[in-house]
């Protein structure tokens, strides 16, 4: 992981992201309904197997009710994902504006590397767990 | 951008503010859920005939007038998150050199199809598959990539899924060959 110096899409890009956390925020009463219109997943539909994504929308219900260790076991990437999305959105704008440097991560080969390991360790885990 | 969508990437520039293409992308958006909403509850007849849903996919006319009425909100939620898994295929073939900017840039422009949404029934359908041929466009030239790695990164999630369906179907049929044959 590398420190560079602000470029001038950052700032957009952080207060886009707080955009999207603060929708999220007054999204969270209405979460059970607008749930229901989620589309179903094709893959599971057709082969009866978990899709890398499957079970992110109960993942994220459980988060809302305050089950943390619920919304792990649905999903655990997704969990960590919505909630690293959710704190980053706070942070990204307080963090650019204050001048910060922005990390980056200058090895793109280990980057893919870790992605793709992430990934594929997760959707194991969905398809062995059968969400 | 529907006429001649290279060229008209080509002249995205670079520089400005983000919130242009974002705001376009939103807006576009929010004009294709409301009209599929409207479309889906003035023609839920013909919708019902056409696409049979089972019970446990069925959404209420209440929940999708509830969605149409909070998309505002969830638009721009969606935007980028979208946003943000295409880049990280990118970021898994090789082709985000860009960085997020150029490929929200890409995505945001390349959503201008979803306005077919106006028209009833195949409208939205059209306008996605318009959309994503548009979005490997837009991140070929916006990325400085081929078109087939713009192609890889879109089609990526879709392959993996396929292949995974593949060898899950592969594996059930060998279990089945192996059961029959060692009944008989």
């Amino acid at each position: 992981l590398t420190f560079r110096a602000r470029q001038p899409d950052d700032l957009a890009i952080a207060a886009l992201w707080a955009l999207a956390a603060f929708c999220a925020i007054a999204l969270a009463p209405l979460a059970p309904m607008l749930a229901q219109l989620a589309p179903a997943c094709p893959l599971h539909a057709l082969t009866g197997l978990a899709c890398p994504t499957c079970g992110a929308t109960r993942a994220a219900l459980c988060l809302l009710e305050g089950r943390w260790s619920a919304a792990l076991a649905i999903n655990p990437l997704a969990t960590v994902a919505l909630v690293a999305g959710m704190v980053g959105g706070l942070v990204a704008p307080v963090w650019v504006i204050a001048g910060a440097p922005i990390p980056e991560v200058a090895h793109r080969r280990a980057l893919r590397l870790l992605i793709v390991a992430l990934l594929a360790s997760n959707w194991i885990y969905l398809v062995a767990r059968g969400v | 951008m529907l006429r001649g969508p290279r060229l008209a990437f080509e002249r995205v520039p670079l520089t400005t503010s983000l919130f242009r293409p974002f705001a376009f992308g939103f807006i576009v958006h929010l004009i294709a859920v409301w009209c599929d909403t409207f479309w889906q509850v003035a023609l839920r007849g013909v919708w019902s005939e056409y696409v049979p849903t089972t019970s446990e996919y069925h959404v209420s006319t209440i929940a999708k007038i509830i969605g149409g009425m909070t998309a505002p909100l969830w638009v721009p939620i969606v935007l980028l998150i979208s946003v943000a898994l295409q880049h990280l295929f990118l970021v898994i073939v090789g082709g985000a050199r860009g960085g997020f900017g150029a490929t929200l840039r890409a995505m945001s422009y390349a959503y201008a199809p979803q306005i077919l949404a106006l028209v009833p029934l195949c409208g939205a359908v059209v306008g996605l598959v318009w959309s994503v041929v548009l979005v490997v466009i837009g991140l070929s030239v916006l990325h400085r990539i081929s078109l087939g790695r713009a192609l890889l990164s879109v089609l990526l999630p879709l392959l993996l899924c396929c292949a995974c369906a593949a060898i899950a179907m592969a594996l059930f049929g060998t279990a089945i060959l192996a059961a029959l044959s060692s009944h008989h």
